[in-house]
């Protein structure tokens, strides 16, 4: 292509699906022969000059309005900070904010006996644990005290405890074990190293859980470090997130953020043995049975049997650690709950589908479908069976049509050919027995 | 290939791999994570009981109209509430200013030797009255459903603690492979604590009790998926136990092992619920399909289906306890007579009398009871006062009553035709050896072999058992 002096180039970056497209960015290009730019009345006075470079916030942020203007998208957000802009107050110190403060009077409180909310017993005063009132110069007795002391840069407690949580999660790493006796033991020193400089450096980075996290993904033991992929610890996934896994693999999951609890369909004769909400309160449909565990509703008297099934223990009990359970009836639930087989067959889909796109072999298939449920590549045995296995699945399922129409109804999109459609019920089957392989339930 | 050849050319197939491990030692108390020294060594003393069938009669049923026949509250009946009595009770609904006494309706049935005597409500479970030890100073301190059930199942009123038969599971695992050790059979309508009573609460929760279904696959999760053939099911499960194999470690095992169990519960669970393959006089013995009274309106103990429900689930409950299952827990609702109290009982008492009675001969038939231990409890009774709720121009119920009620305990290690404690003249004050929930449980415990004060767990900063911080073993009731 010719360019003369004065031509302008425009170039739109964007990244389309099948039915979205983002557009990430757009720039021109006028060319010239002189030193400086031209100026041109559509654009801002203070045109990107390539030699000053993106990281110039003086230059982006004309080029940041002017294209805040015309992409109706970006207007809309334009129109918010424009709000924001008129509620902001001249002042800010004239913000006011909701702050802690110790009432004049205080409401009395009482032991209820042996935790009874109907046996009120003797009055308590107000103030904190002797340890903790001498950690605390033994003059505070109140929260606005504790909570300070709580967040104390000399003793960051609140980010070590966070940092411990996280670490106890991510490893399986258990920082502190009860003892008899009231005591804790740390089994472990160089654990212990591991959370304090966790804690120092999350309560520097103000705070944030993904620093947190990022940090102690990267990091174990005397401060090596190590890739990600050989952190791969043994414990089991929480059932809320078991769930949340195959939602997400299957490209069900519902993102929303908020919002009020779902009520899940409750399984027939399940909860007619307990006097139950969860029958008369409508449940969840279309989307929002793809929430996130965090959002199913959990009813006292009768739960969502997977979640009892995989660990959630009841919700008035505070588990610092959940406790691991294996049992015949989390391989009954993975291996036929209709809820899971469904998940199952779309993860399947999602993958078979990326395939046939990207002209996959057998092997590639097999090596993304086992990163995405168990974190992994198959190792060499497993892919000799699993290869041995589809090869089976694949006969067996183009000798039995009719079974293949029942694997695949209810699926989102299915093949139109019979060698496709067989193809793809054995891929189903061979990614259920991955989903129900011990890898699939460790985080 | 065909579904022939294809299962031909698995190596072995599931149903030998399933064999191969279940013919090897039994889940045990191995399985329960971080116990302390003292309950690694269970059980504590030799046990008497290995198997518990629990009926649990939801609401409270009347002990003064039941099990605990008191003629001076029927001589003395309609006269105002005694002060000193009512006073400091308190009540879910009576009026104390006004409640009259209210004497039983109901006659007593001659007496067994030992003094055991039930309402003519319950003629059959009088013919079997000499198996039973029946404690009628029951007491309780909770006078509210919720917590009250709760107390009795978990030995807390408030609810996240685990349950009797999950405290068995976890102090002393699972004697089956094929079947939980903890199930759960419902008749009736719901039950106010629901999930909270047989919950696990702080323990893992594989120790929870499993819910059967009435109808359709006892279990959840039993049916394969619409599509998937007993072929592909099987070689799923061959496959998963194969790669499983392929790693090491605990984790392997147990995965290996659940679905070996999980392949043996797809066969287990459906024969132990199926009854017919049983002998039909029996089974018409337990009051499976009799005929029911005709007039159900205003019952509030379930519907037509309520009897065959509970016959069949007693029925059940033999079934598994032959089979080894620890603890199985019936429960049916709703005792709870607020009003029309008399037609409510019949009824009720139409469902459990003759499905207990027989079940307490089938098990001494079968050489069972000797080592199963069989409760029928309530969690609280109900007030010597007919209920004269605000509004209301007749009392035909009562009010919740927990300062007495009656429970009957029978095999296990019990004596047998004993009577234990007593209330006073009215059926108002559990006065002779007062038995708390927290001895009850002890008792129970003790009879499976466990020491109480030993079976603990420790949850936030302290041990935690199902006794609380009570509980003495009531060794007069033991054999």
């Amino acid at each position: 292509m010719e360019l003369e002096p004065g031509d302008r180039l425009h170039f739109s970056l964007g990244q389309s699906g099948d039915d979205w497209m983002l557009t990430m960015g757009r720039f021109q290009i006028s060319t010239t022969n002189s030193d400086l730019p031209l100026v041109d009345a559509d654009l801002p006075s203070q045109p990107w000059n390539s030699q000053q470079g993106p990281s110039s916030g003086a230059s982006q942020d004309p080029l940041f309005e002017y294209y805040l203007l015309r992409d109706p998208h970006d207007q809309q957000l334009a129109d918010s900070i424009e709000t924001f802009r008129k509620l902001a107050p001249d002042d800010p110190a004239s913000i006011m904010a909701m702050v802690v403060r110790e009432s004049e009077t205080r409401r009395a409180t009482r032991v209820m006996e042996r935790g009874d909310y109907e046996s009120p017993g003797e009055v308590v005063e107000a103030r904190l644990p002797s340890w903790l009132s001498r950690e605390l110069g033994g003059e505070a007795n109140n929260r606005a005290e504790f909570a300070r002391w709580l967040f104390a840069e000399a003793k960051p407690i609140v980010a070590r405890v966070l940092a411990a949580r996280v670490v106890q999660r991510l490893q399986g790493d258990v920082v502190l074990r009860p003892e008899a006796g009231n005591s804790w033991v740390a089994p472990d020193e160089a654990l212990q190293r591991q959370v304090n400089r966790l804690a120092i450096r999350f309560a520097e980075s103000e705070w944030s859980f993904k620093h947190l996290v990022r940090d102690a993904v990267l990091s174990r033991g005397d401060s090596h470090l190590v890739t990600p992929h050989e952190h791969r610890a043994a414990r089991q996934l929480e059932s809320e997130m078991i769930r949340d896994t195959l939602l997400a693999q299957s490209g069900l999951l519902h993102r929303s953020i908020g919002g009020r609890s779902v009520v899940m369909p409750q399984p027939l004769g399940r909860s007619e043995g307990a006097f139950s909400r969860a029958e008369v309160l409508p449940t969840a449909a279309g989307k929002e049975l793809y929430v996130r565990g965090l959002y199913v509703w959990w009813q006292r008297t009768s739960p969502m049997p997977f979640l009892v099934q995989f660990g959630t223990p009841a919700t008035n009990q505070c588990e610092t650690i959940r406790l691991e359970t294996r049992t015949a009836e989390q391989a009954l639930s993975l291996l036929n709950d209709p809820m899971v087989y469904d998940h199952i067959r779309h993860i399947a889909l999602n993958h078979w589908r990326s395939g046939h796109q990207e002209s996959w072999s057998d092997q590639r298939l097999l090596e993304e479908t086992s990163l995405s449920l168990l974190g992994r590549d198959p190792t060499s045995d497993e892919a000799e069976r699993l290869e041995a296995l589809l090869t089976e699945l694949r006969a067996f399922y183009l000798a039995n049509p009719e079974l293949v129409d029942d694997i695949l109804t209810g699926v989102l999109w299915t093949p139109d050919s019979v060698q496709d459609r067989s193809d793809l019920a054995a891929w189903i089957m061979l990614t259920r027995v991955l989903v129900n392989t011990p890898d699939f339930l460790k985080l | 290939m065909d579904r022939r050849n294809f299962l031909s050319r698995m190596s072995g197939g599931a149903t030998m791999l399933a064999m191969t491990h279940l013919l090897g030692a039994a889940r045990g108390a191995e399985d329960r994570q971080d116990p302390l020294p003292g309950s690694t060594s269970l059980p504590h003393h030799t046990p008497k009981a290995k198997n518990c069938i629990f009926i649990y009669l939801v609401g409270g049923a009347s002990h003064i109209d039941l099990f605990d026949p008191k003629p001076e509250l029927t001589r003395r009946h309609g006269e105002d509430a005694p002060a000193s009595l009512v006073d400091d009770q308190r009540f879910a609904f009576a009026e104390k200013n006004s409640a009259k006494l209210m004497g039983s309706r109901f006659r007593f049935q001659r007496p067994t030797a030992g003094g055991l005597t039930f309402s003519e409500l319950l003629p059959r479970l009088q013919g079997v009255a000499d198996r039973f030890v029946q404690i009628r100073s029951m007491h309780t301190y909770a006078f509210n459903h919720h917590p009250s059930e709760l107390l009795l199942n978990t030995g807390s009123a408030n609810f996240g603690r685990p349950s009797l038969g999950s405290w068995l599971s976890y102090g002393l695992g699972n004697e089956t492979q094929e079947l939980p050790a903890f199930a759960v059979l419902t008749a009736g309508v719901a039950s106010t604590a629901g999930a909270g009573s047989w919950g696990s609460g702080f323990l893992p929760t594989n120790h929870a009790g499993l819910v059967l279904r009435k109808r359709r696959d006892p279990l959840l999760n039993l049916a394969r998926p619409i599509g998937v053939c007993p072929t592909i099911q099987s070689r799923t499960i061959e496959e998963v136990c194969e790669l499983a194999r392929l790693q090491e470690g605990e984790s392997a095992e147990a995965a290996i092992r659940n679905y070996e169990q999980a392949f043996a519960l797809q066969r287990s669970m459906p024969e132990v619920v199926d009854l017919l393959g049983e002998d039909a006089r029996l089974l018409s013995d337990y009051g499976y399909e009799r005929p029911v009274s005709n007039d159900l309106r205003g019952w509030e103990g379930g519907s037509e289906r309520t009897f065959d429900d509970f016959a069949r689930n007693c029925m059940i409950a033999r079934r598994m306890v032959e089979r080894g299952v620890r603890f199985v827990n019936l429960y049916h609702a709703t005792w709870d007579h607020h009003q029309k109290l008399e037609k409510n009982l019949r009824l009720n008492c139409e469902v459990i009398d003759q499905p207990i009675a027989t079940l307490i001969r089938d098990l001494e038939h079968r050489g069972l009871l000797d080592e199963t231990l069989v409760v029928v409890a309530t969690e609280f009774g109900r007030t010597p006062l007919g209920e004269n709720k605000l509004g209301t121009t007749f009392a035909s119920g009562r009010d919740h009553h927990p300062r007495a009620f009656s429970v009957l305990m029978a095999g296990g290690g019990l004596k047998r035709d004993f009577v234990l404690g007593g209330t006073d003249e009215l059926g108002w004050n559990a006065t002779e050896s007062p038995v708390d929930v927290h001895d009850f449980h002890a008792t129970l415990l003790h009879l499976f072999g466990i020491d109480h004060l030993r079976l603990t767990v420790r949850v936030a900063g302290r041990e935690m058992r199902l006794t609380d911080t009570a509980g003495h073993v009531i060794h007069e009731i033991l054999a």
